[in-house]
């Protein structure tokens, strides 16, 4: 019998899952905007600048071949925080890849993001250039929403709605 | 039965838990601000600090690094000493809190001569640099956390009220090196 009540309570939080959505991805709001216009994302502004094709870093060493999208970034909240979450911005190519993993720099200058201050601030990720072949790159900006978790410190949570920015991938790869 | 109280029991303060959590209002207590005196110093328990300078500046020179820091707002330049007694402070928060209700961090660009870590009985002497809209600069106070350790109950600050009292925005400022010496 107790097998019977194990398997009963399992189905039952199996139907609740089902009945709120199941697993699938959530519903979610997609807009799009074109390079060089500002997206809100409830937190900051995001100007995408342009993305190239580079094997020079901004620091004039030799890397290997990498994605470089640059970004004009504002804060708008009233607290000053370099800390942009893994997730608010991701870059979907062409084949439909999508790049979460991406480390955020700024040069000359670091990054600071101090309320109303304008900052420019890049992502340099490594990348197989015949991905970038097609020409562009899908830079998707997701909103944030202020959220207070009980066990982080965190107070804002990146959300499933997000801003599409198709950008042309300069390849200056044989440029200085 | 003693089972299904045991596992009652947990749920209700499971609950309470989250009933607790609900009620805060975000979980950090406020630190207590020591401000200035009439001699400038403010004294909290484990350090007593002082604003040896304030001044507005476009662009800003780092002792060791020849391209200058140029903003189109505004920088806020402050000089300042800190004495550290009972335990050593890291002296890495510090911000600028306007009157609107902005916080404003230090700059983290390199060679600004910021304050470091210190140990007791020194005094340190540094700076810390901050970008603002040229319009929050007016009333402005500079906090500097005097927390040592992560796990704290009691947080305490220095506070000066107004750090920046010349409203004269300068080409330039020439920084100087951080230093520190022994005062006991």
């Amino acid at each position: 019998m107790a097998w019977a009540r194990t398997l009963g309570v399992i189905a039952v939080v199996a139907a609740v899952i089902a009945l709120a959505g199941g697993f699938g991805e959530a519903t979610h709001a997609r807009r799009s905007v074109a390079v060089g216009v500002s997206v809100d994302n409830g937190r900051r502004l995001w100007v995408v600048r342009r993305a190239e094709l580079t094997t020079t870093a901004r620091m004039g060493h030799d890397i290997e071949p990498s994605l470089r999208v640059t970004f004009t970034i504002t804060n708008t909240d009233r607290t000053s925080d370099p800390f942009i979450s893994q997730g608010v911005v991701t870059l979907v190519l062409a084949d439909g890849a999508v790049l979460h993993e991406l480390v955020w720099r700024s040069y000359p200058r670091s990054l600071g993001l101090f309320p109303d201050i304008p900052a420019e601030a890049y992502i340099e990720t490594p990348i197989e250039p015949a991905l970038v072949a097609a020409g562009t790159v899908t830079v998707r900006i997701h909103d944030e929403i202020p959220h207070l978790s009980p066990i982080t410190t965190d107070t804002w949570q990146v959300a499933a709605d997000a801003t599409d920015v198709v950008t042309p991938v300069h390849d200056v790869r044989n440029e200085p | 039965m003693s089972r299904l109280r045991s596992v009652a029991a947990l749920v209700a303060c499971l609950a309470m838990v989250a009933v607790l959590s609900g009620l805060r209002s975000d979980g950090v207590a406020k630190p207590r601000s020591y401000t200035a005196g009439v001699d400038g110093w403010a004294h909290a328990p484990t350090a007593s600090g002082r604003v040896a300078g304030a001044r507005l500046a476009r662009s800003v020179v780092r002792p060791s690094i020849e391209e200058p820091l140029v903003t189109e707002h505004v920088f806020v330049v402050i000089e300042l000493e800190v004495q550290v007694r009972d335990r050593v402070l890291p002296l890495s928060r510090l911000t600028m809190e306007t009157s609107d209700g902005h916080s404003y961090a230090q700059l983290s660009d390199a060679g600004l001569g910021g304050l470091t870590l210190t140990q007791p009985g020194f005094t340190v002497h540094g700076n810390a640099v901050f970008e603002l809209p040229p319009e929050r600069v007016p009333g402005a106070t500079l906090i500097v956390s005097t927390q040592s350790d992560m796990l704290v109950i009691y947080r305490a600050q220095l506070a000066f009220h107004d750090v920046v009292r010349d409203d004269r925005v300068l080409d330039e400022v020439r920084l100087v090196s951080a230093h520190s010496e022994v005062t006991r």
